[in-house]
């Protein structure tokens, strides 16, 4: 996420050029496409006018049926939100859905509820794949999915990285009706697993879609589409949409639906958003400070890279605060344990990357902090859309340093509004400047050490267990051997295979242990 | 119902026909046989599938075919096995029922038939199923003379043709338990009946590779049918769960045995029952690479002296090639069977417990083979007891686990139990040993979990070991308590060095050989002996030959009042031990007839006549009551119950007269 890719800059100017004048957008069509879609958004919610006026409508005036009805009564779904009761009939016609609304509002529910009212009519199994960009969404995705329809025995199926292959396969081979998937290990399966194929899918999901249509998982996501049936019904849901044509049509919709609550990018009502001025070397300062202040409360903070998570994280422990990080470089099971911590409220504090960002459903978050700013405005969406769900209220601030300040403006353009300062006094926040110094030093030390130990590095791309408390030496090993390696002609470790490597790994993590005293 | 009855009828009257016709026109090659008779299978199924095809119904199919039984009280039908072979697999467990699987809710019911004894059924109590086949046991199986009767079995009419007839009454019973799939353990192995046994299971379990077999090829019939259009791969068509027919990995049958010698002769009654031997030809079998296997496996390791003969049961034990390290993979072809194959694409492994830890214990190579095992069979277990009981459960334990990379079957094929890895409950095992011991009985309660139940032979030891006592001598059974089983070691040793070795040494005991069964106990009695200074001399397994015969020397000669002799070194060596006055037990021997071999070497010709202690001589045998199993192999059930429970802590049984 933190890379931006030069499409999605321009995709970013042109949305944003195209959100500054709403009626523009609707001209600017460049496809039939594009037509299409904002012609039938038109007519859906012409349909819908009608009884949304008169009184709340119940799960069943939607056509849902009544098998579905009452998982969702069990779940303490009383009604429909706005994108579901505007999505569902639509889906329930058969037709592709582009659903559109703000966080937080049921998304899930808007696409889950058709499969399995389609389901429940024709049961087959490999019905439908939903894709999601990152792990964590696509396990609260799957709880969605068995919560729905645990009634009725659907059995769901997630597919991400990071966790057993072969447990995986033999869940896939158990032919569940739902696959929850990232791409990556989805396309992993389709090559590995033998006597898997999904040509039978009838419905395919793209949760997110904007990120899921975005460069990051082109090639995966073209190898998907290859192998899927041309015969499906396709629903694309996100919070932001991307306008690009050329993205939506790798899709391939036909005569898509847009359903759109908002059209504009818009945040909740419950959620106020703050924003907070000051210079780049009292961020952590004042980051202590609203910590303070809030205290009791339950936080996530964003950062921008895995390294500042963990920075961050050290120095909030420095200070006695329950912080705990979540980012793409830790395991796949740590990344659920500190999810699962945070979720449990056993940790108050939650630091993360943008892997967090996009469509967790925490109901307990009370507070977002952007500790750095986020690149894409779009994400800034996102993340405060962690906050204030469901109807619950909560609040987002936004630091943002001299250097931000372009990026903010673009935010703001991006909300149609401004945001209030959020207020504080400066005496109050310098009289932490001391003890968060000292902690930013032990961090700044146990960062080293756990950088040491581990061959932990930032912006790798390597799955590298990352800065948690366990030990293990092996991964001492091959991290020093992997760091070295780059470095020095002495690299003979791959030769050496796993005999000589007890010692070579030894010898070089002295090396390096040298190299850094200097 | 009355139309399945007929169709059952008419299948059989059939098969009986073609059955003489062919032995009249001599037997056609293998392979003819196997399609006509995968051909007749088809046409069976064919007729009773109308109105059961689908494998969830399979409770249904059992319940008529129950009832057929009770309709008709004919001798044939009660050879038919009460679950067949695609019956058993093809049924779903619950996860309901794996619960009661797991806490061990069983009913329990005995039998007896005349050559097995008495044995006790243990099936558990499953909630998607009526209570399965009630008193079905109580009827002794018939005697079986013809092919035909095997094939009501469900043998495989190619090997049917094949088995030596007539069955003796034991195989035939233990062929209708095994046939069952019930879990069976027989603690009555004699050397007398180990090739009836050995004959028995490798029937069945070359049956149970043949049945899967044609299940196999004649599914990959029906999913050629299924191809909608030509040149589409085989792993694009959706097949139904009906067609599941796989486990995970290939291997479906294990056998666990200690001796090469042993892998020698399952394997050679394996080819004699595919291929039989033709009249006039002494040609070798055709299997692939038969004369390397003859090598590895054959000839003779151990040389048995002729002057002063080893006892009769050591040289059956140890005849042949007794190495303990070997794995054999074999796979089954249409037409023939080859050995030494790759263990990723073998049916069937036979393998010492050493070698497949070797094997599970290897980085370079995953263990993903011991996935799928339907059929596991332990012969001779009382030799792993004297190799190294950990090995087999160390093997036990790595069955069935989550293999660690993705399989090479086709994922839509693999059947449902292997998925959701509930596969140990479909797995038989046939456990063979020549007595009982409470690690035997551990391993059946706790490492099979046949989801049909299991058999356990149940007879009463009448006599016991001590009935071949020669040497007329007072015995003396010592009772130690413990409180718990895993105190007992300690339990035993402090009684041992606070109580008995003060006394010994007190009254000045010499010629005292003191027998420990474990090599634990060993050591630790050695160690204190050491420490405190008492003039004893040892032999164990791990003694080199030199330092046996000094040892047995400086005994024979009055050197040393103590010699410490494990039991393997007498399990491995039987060496004669001279010179023996006063023998200790530290703990009733694992292996029974050992108690009698001991004593009998204190007859008066192994005595020194110089050591002037002339008609003084003891037997001692210390026992908690956790030993009791061990204790009626010794004395009998009667007996060694009335030892672990009665209220005297000692007993006295004497043969003087």
């Amino acid at each position: 996420m933190s890379e931006t890719s030069e499409d999605e800059q321009a995709q970013l100017q042109t949305s944003e050029e195209e959100l500054s004048d709403e009626e523009g957008q609707e001209e600017n069509a460049e496809d039939v496409d594009e037509d299409n879609v904002d012609d039938q958004s038109a007519t859906s919610s012409d349909e819908e006018e009608t009884p949304k006026a008169e009184q709340p409508l119940t799960w069943k005036d939607l056509g849902l049926s009544e098998t579905l009805c009452k998982a969702c009564d069990e779940l303490k779904w009383k009604a429909p939100s706005k994108i579901q009761k505007e999505a569902i009939p639509v889906a329930l016609q058969g037709k592709d859905v582009i659903g559109l609304a703000e966080t937080g509002s049921g998304k899930t529910g808007a696409f889950a509820l058709p499969i399995l009212h389609a389901l429940l009519e024709n049961p087959q199994r490999y019905f439908a794949l939903v894709l999601t960009p990152t792990r964590e969404l696509a396990f609260q995705i799957g709880e969605q999915f068995e919560a729905l329809g645990s009634g009725i025995g659907i059995k769901c199926c997630v597919i991400v990285g990071g966790m057993d292959m072969v447990a995986q396969g033999l869940q896939l081979a158990k032919k569940p009706h739902i696959i929850i998937a990232t791409p990556g290990r989805l396309v992993d399966h389709l090559e590995n697993l033998k006597g898997f194929n999904l040509k039978a899918i009838k419905y395919l999901v793209m949760d997110e879609a904007d990120r899921i249509l975005n460069m990051d998982f082109e090639v995966e996501l073209d190898k998907i589409l290859k192998v899927l049936p041309r015969e499906r019904r396709t629903f694309l849901f996100s919070a932001t949409m991307t306008k690009k044509v050329k993205k939506l049509q790798r899709a391939s919709l036909k005569d898509p639906v847009k359903v759109e609550v908002s059209n504009k990018y818009q945040t909740v009502d419950q959620l106020q958003q703050y924003y907070l001025f000051i210079p780049v070397k009292y961020k952590d300062v004042y980051l202590v400070h609203i910590l303070n202040e809030l205290a009791g409360n339950s936080f996530m903070i964003f950062c921008s890279t895995c390294n500042n998570t963990v920075k961050t994280a050290l120095m909030l422990r420095a200070l006695g605060l329950a912080a705990i990080p979540l980012h793409g470089q830790m395991s796949q099971n740590k990344r659920l344990a500190a999810l699962n911590k945070f979720k449990a409220k056993n940790r108050s504090i939650l630091i993360s990357t943008d892997v967090a960002s996009r469509g967790l459903d925490i109901p307990h978050v009370d507070v977002v902090v952007n500790f750095d700013i986020p690149t894409h405005s779009k994400d800034y969406i996102h993340r405060v859309g962690r906050t204030a769900r469901a109807g619950r209220s909560g609040q987002a601030i936004t630091i943002v340093s001299q250097y931000d300040i372009e990026l903010y403006q673009r935010i703001e353009q991006l909300l149609g509004k401004q945001l209030p300062l959020y207020k504080c006094e400066e005496d109050e926040v310098m009289a932490l400047q001391e003890r968060v110094a000292e902690a930013q030093r032990t961090a700044k030390l146990e960062f080293k050490d756990l950088e040491d130990s581990k061959g932990y590095k930032g912006g790798r791309g390597n799955k590298r267990t990352a800065a948690s408390d366990n030990q293990d030496d092996s991964e001492q090993f091959t991290g020093a051997r992997k760091r070295m390696k780059p470095m020095g002609g002495r690299g003979g470790g791959k030769g050496a295979g796993g005999r000589g490597l007890g010692r070579g790994g030894a010898a070089k993590k002295n090396w390096g242990r040298g190299k850094n005293k200097n | 119902m009355e139309q399945l009855h007929k169709r059952a009828t008419q299948y059989q009257s059939t098969v009986s026909g073609e059955e003489s016709k062919m032995t009249v026109n001599q037997l056609p090659s293998v392979k003819d046989e196997n399609e006509f008779y995968e051909q007749l299978v088809s046409e069976y199924r064919s007729a009773a599938a109308p109105t059961i095809t689908e494998s969830n119904r399979s409770v249904l199919l059992r319940k008529k075919v129950k009832d057929v039984k009770n309709q008709e009280e004919r001798d044939p039908t009660d050879l038919k096995p009460y679950n067949s072979f695609s019956e058993r697999l093809n049924f779903d467990l619950t996860s309901d029922d794996i619960t009661e699987i797991i806490s061990k809710i069983t009913k329990v019911s005995k039998a007896k038939w005349s050559s097995i004894g008495k044995f006790q059924i243990e099936v558990p109590i499953l909630k998607s199923t009526t209570s399965p086949h009630d008193n079905d046991y109580n009827k002794q199986p018939p005697e079986t003379v013809k092919s035909t009767d095997l094939q009501i079995m469900d043998v495989k009419m190619s090997l049917a043709a094949n088995v030596a007839y007539p069955l003796s009454a034991l195989q035939i019973e233990i062929l209708q338990i095994a046939n069952n799939y019930l879990d069976l353990y027989y603690p009555q192995r004699t050397h007398a009946n180990a090739e009836e046994i050995r004959y028995v299971y490798c029937l069945h379990a070359v049956n149970h590779m043949l049945k899967t077999r044609a299940l196999i090829l004649r599914n990959n019939e029906k999913i050629a049918g299924l191809v909608k259009y030509p040149n589409q791969p085989l792993c694009d068509v959706a097949i139904p769960d009906s067609l599941r027919d796989q486990g995970l990995k290939r291997m479906k049958a294990l056998i666990l045995l200690p001796f090469r010698e042993s892998a020698l002769k399952t394997v050679q009654i394996m080819a004699s029952l595919l291929f039989p031997k033709q009249k006039g030809q002494n040609a070798t079998p055709p299997i692939a690479k038969y004369d390397r296997f003859l090598n590895d496996f054959s000839g003779n390791t151990i040389y048995f002296p002729k002057t002063n003969p080893k006892p009769f049961d050591y040289e059956q034990t140890f005849s042949g090639n007794t190495d303990d390290n070997f794995k054999l993979g074999i796979r089954f072809t249409k037409k023939s069977m080859s050995l030494y194959t790759d263990i990723s694409g073998s049916d069937i492994l036979i393998a010492s417990p050493l070698a497949l830890r070797m094997m599970i214990n290897d980085k370079d190579q995953d263990y993903d083979f011991l996935n799928s095992i339907e059929l596991l069979i332990i012969d001779q277990a009382e030799l792993f007891i004297a190799q190294n009981w950990e090995n087999l459960l160390y093997v036990l334990d790595h069955l069935h686990l989550q293999p660690q990379k993705l399989p090479d079957t086709n994922c839509q094929r693999v059947r449902q139990y292997c998925l959701s890895g509930t596969s140990r409950f479909y797995r038989q095992t046939l456990f063979f040993s020549s007595h009982e011991l409470p690690e035997f009985r551990g391993l059946f309660n706790n490492k099979c979990h046949n989801y049909q139940g299991k058999v356990r032979i149940i007879n009463q030891i009448a006599r016991g070991d001590i009935s071949n006592v020669l040497t007329p001598i007072e015995q003396v059974f010592q009772r130690i308590d413990c409180s718990s089983v895993e105190t007992a070691f300690d339990d035993r040793f402090q009684h041992f060095v606070g109580h008995i070795l003060p006394e010994c040494s007190k009254s000045g005991l010499s010629h005292c050989l003191l027998y420990v069964p474990s090599y634990f106990d060993y050591v630790r009695l050695r160690n204190h002996f050491k420490n405190e200074m008492i003039n004893f001399v040892q032999i164990s397994e791990y003694t080199k030959k030199e330092k046996i015969s000094r040892a047995r020397d400086i005994f024979f000669h009055s050197g040393a009042p103590f010699l410490l002799y494990s039991e393997r070194a007498h399990f491995f060596r039987r060496t004669r031990i001279k010179g023996i006055r006063h023998l200790i037990f530290y703990q009733p021997p694992n292996f029974p007839n050992f108690y009698s071999d001991l004593i009998n070497l204190m007859l008066e010709v192994n005595q020194n006549p110089r050591d002037g202690l002339q008609d003084v001589m003891s037997v001692k045998v210390f026992y908690s009551k956790f030993d009791t199993l061990s204790l009626s192999n010794i004395v009998g059930n009667e007996n060694a119950s009335k030892l672990a429970l009665g209220t005297n802590d000692s007993y006295l049984f004497s043969n003087k007269k």
